[in-house]
């Protein structure tokens, strides 16, 4: 039987070398990306979450570094260096309907440059994946053996398209999968909620808040409908700005709500029902406590100290400041 | 053309798909197209103004679709199972067809998926499904996309489709049939070819469905015996070794088949 068709389990590394490889390649390849929020690099298995917008007009680019080890770590699972093809990949996210992946780029590692462009910042990606703003995605690097040569080595690769080693990243926009999406008021709704007309921006919590598994059955968050839909048609730059706005009202309309709500619910099944629910789920994923840590202690104890951590996330800030004027050069 | 892409959140969704579903079940089984929407179109939101949409392109498709879906059923000379699977196909094509006319930030949007669920696709969906639960069309979240019938059929179609060259689609059944072997292929396209992950490289599906179906051909017969089944895994095991996308649809297609060498045609038990 063919080496290439052994059915080891998944995590096999059939070749010699292909761990030292990997490490390189994290202290080697880099995902640089350029939002209005700030610039950002992602080492290997990093994801950065962006805003909605950002997504298909981010600039995205790979670095490479420490080049000569990296060449020397591939060149002890190969013959010759030319043997070895770099692809840049982009591959859709879990909740893409199309499900497809599209090769970015394909060439010896001879010939990929320091950094290699794959989209200019503020240039709507020609590529369908990396201009989806409705969904994650993710970009691969791999180096792969590029020819078929005539050895019976069990240890070395020998067939075109072996895989030396990968690394991979992941963008994914906030608003979307782990964030609520706003609803649009109206004049009629804003007089059922007893707003005034001018009111823009409401938070209406259900009674499941802290139990419902989804955000659409924890609570309702609404922005004023013209806001919503010059939202739409915004440059991104505005988009980012108001945002932030919007999540930072949000986080700390839900810390303030689950205190309230957490007071009242006495059983320690109910309690328990609290950890499986959408909005603690949010808690915990943005609080990052130790594991020990109990989320709800930290809302009891200051909802507004823990809505400050839940909001402690660079591109936020970044965003808003490069668009007050400051932070340019970062 | 009108301004943003149709929506629908999945909160609306689900309100009026709960609606829909005791419909089906209880008011005209088999057909919760008949169910009144009109009261319920308010939910329908314009996304992405910027975006013209072209509503008489998508309603074109659709009356195609629905026309071939009942010419299909009126047919009951063929099998239940033999009309559900040749509707998925035509699903299948239709969606891709909707993915190349459609603008893309309306194909990428689950919102999307979920209006034509609700307000343009229900009777389809519970013709091949048998009801209209809400993880038919999204109603409790994003988890497990694949699985709604709607998702499902673009990925079968573009995971299969070549161009103009639709045959992909229907190519396993037909193979199935004129062998005299029956013409349940429907588990092998959902199992292996939409929900594999590494189905995700171009040309994978292809290269997969010409290795299944080179001679001796494997064809799925019952639970006991799902060679179909066995090739899929052993791809995947592969693909942690082979990186697939550095392939051409050739050369996966001559690696596939040297994993099919070692998978039996023959019945077997499945622990």
């Amino acid at each position: 039987m063919d080496l290439l068709a052994r059915n080891e389990g998944v995590t096999l590394r059939p070749f010699i070398g292909s761990k030292a490889l990997e490490g390189q390649m994290r202290n080697s390849i880099f995902l640089k990306v350029q939002t209005s929020s700030g610039n950002f690099t992602l080492e290997s298995k990093d994801s950065l979450t962006i805003a909605p917008a950002e997504m298909r007009v981010a600039g995205l680019s790979i670095e490479i570094k420490e080049r000569s080890k990296l060449e020397s770590a591939a060149l002890q699972m190969v013959m010759d260096l030319k043997d070895v093809d770099v692809l840049i990949v982009a591959i859709d996210g879990p909740k893409s309907p199309k499900m497809s992946s599209e090769v970015l780029y394909r060439g010896s590692l001879f010939g990929l440059a320091e950094i290699y462009s794959i989209n200019e910042k503020g240039i709507v990606s020609g590529s369908d994946i990396l201009s989806n703003s409705n969904g994650a995605y993710s970009i691969e690097v791999a180096l792969v053996h590029n020819k078929n040569i005539p050895s019976q080595s069990g240890t070395k690769p020998r067939k075109n398209g072996a895989l030396l080693s990968k690394q991979q990243f992941a963008l994914k926009p906030f608003g979307v999968d782990d964030m609520p999406t706003p609803k649009p008021m109206n004049a009629e709704l804003k007089k059922t909620f007893g707003l005034t007309p001018k009111s823009w921006i409401y938070f209406k919590a259900t009674e499941a808040l802290l139990t419902a598994e989804s955000f659409e059955d924890a609570f309702d968050f609404y922005v004023d409908k013209e806001l919503l839909d010059a939202l739409q048609v915004a440059n991104p730059e505005a988009k980012t700005a108001l945002e932030s706005l919007l999540l930072t009202s949000l986080v700390q309309s839900l810390a303030y709500e689950a205190k309230e709500q957490y007071s009242d619910i006495a059983s320690s099944d109910e309690q328990a029902l609290v950890k499986e629910s959408a909005v603690y789920r949010l808690f915990s994923s943005r609080l990052k406590l130790p594991a020990e840590a109990d989320v709800m202690d930290h809302i009891l104890d200051s909802p507004s100290k823990a809505a400050a951590s839940m909001l402690a996330v660079p591109e936020v800030i970044k965003g808003l400041l490069e668009t007050l004027g400051g932070d340019e050069d970062d | 053309m009108i301004k943003g892409y149709p929506s629908l959140s999945a909160k609306d969704a689900l309100k009026v798909g709960s609606l829909v579903e005791q419909y089906g079940l209880h008011g005209q089984p088999q057909s919760p197209a008949g169910f009144d929407d009109k009261v319920f179109l308010d939910r329908i939101k314009r996304k992405q103004p910027s975006i013209d949409f072209n509503q008489s392109t998508l309603e074109s498709l659709l009356v195609e679709f629905e026309t071939t879906r009942r010419h299909i059923y009126e047919d009951k000379t063929r099998s239940l199972a033999y009309r559900r699977n040749e509707t998925e196909e035509e699903f299948a094509k239709t969606a891709v067809l909707m993915s190349r006319e459609l603008p893309i930030e309306a194909i990428q949007d689950l919102d999307f998926w979920r209006y034509l669920a609700i307000f343009k696709l229900r009777g389809y969906i519970f013709s091949i499904e048998g009801d209209f639960k809400s993880g038919r069309y999204g109603g409790h979240g994003t988890s497990g996309i694949n699985r709604w019938p709607l998702i499902r059929g673009l990925v079968w179609g573009l995971h299969t489709v070549e161009g103009d060259d639709f045959s992909g689609i229907s190519k396993a059944r037909l193979a199935k049939e004129a062998a005299g072997l029956g013409t349940g292929v429907r588990d092998m396209y959902i199992s292996q070819i939409i929900r594999r992950k590494y189905m995700k490289t171009e040309g994978s599906g292809r290269a997969y469905l010409k290795a299944v179906l080179a001679a001796p051909a494997l064809f799925d017969q019952g639970p006991s015996s799902r060679p179909t089944q066995a090739l899929g895994s052993s791809i995947g095991r592969i693909s942690q070794n082979v990186y697939l996308p550095a392939l051409s649809e050739q050369e996966m297609t001559t690696l596939f088949l040297e994993l099919k060498e070692n998978v039996s045609s023959q019945p077997q038990v499945v622990e």
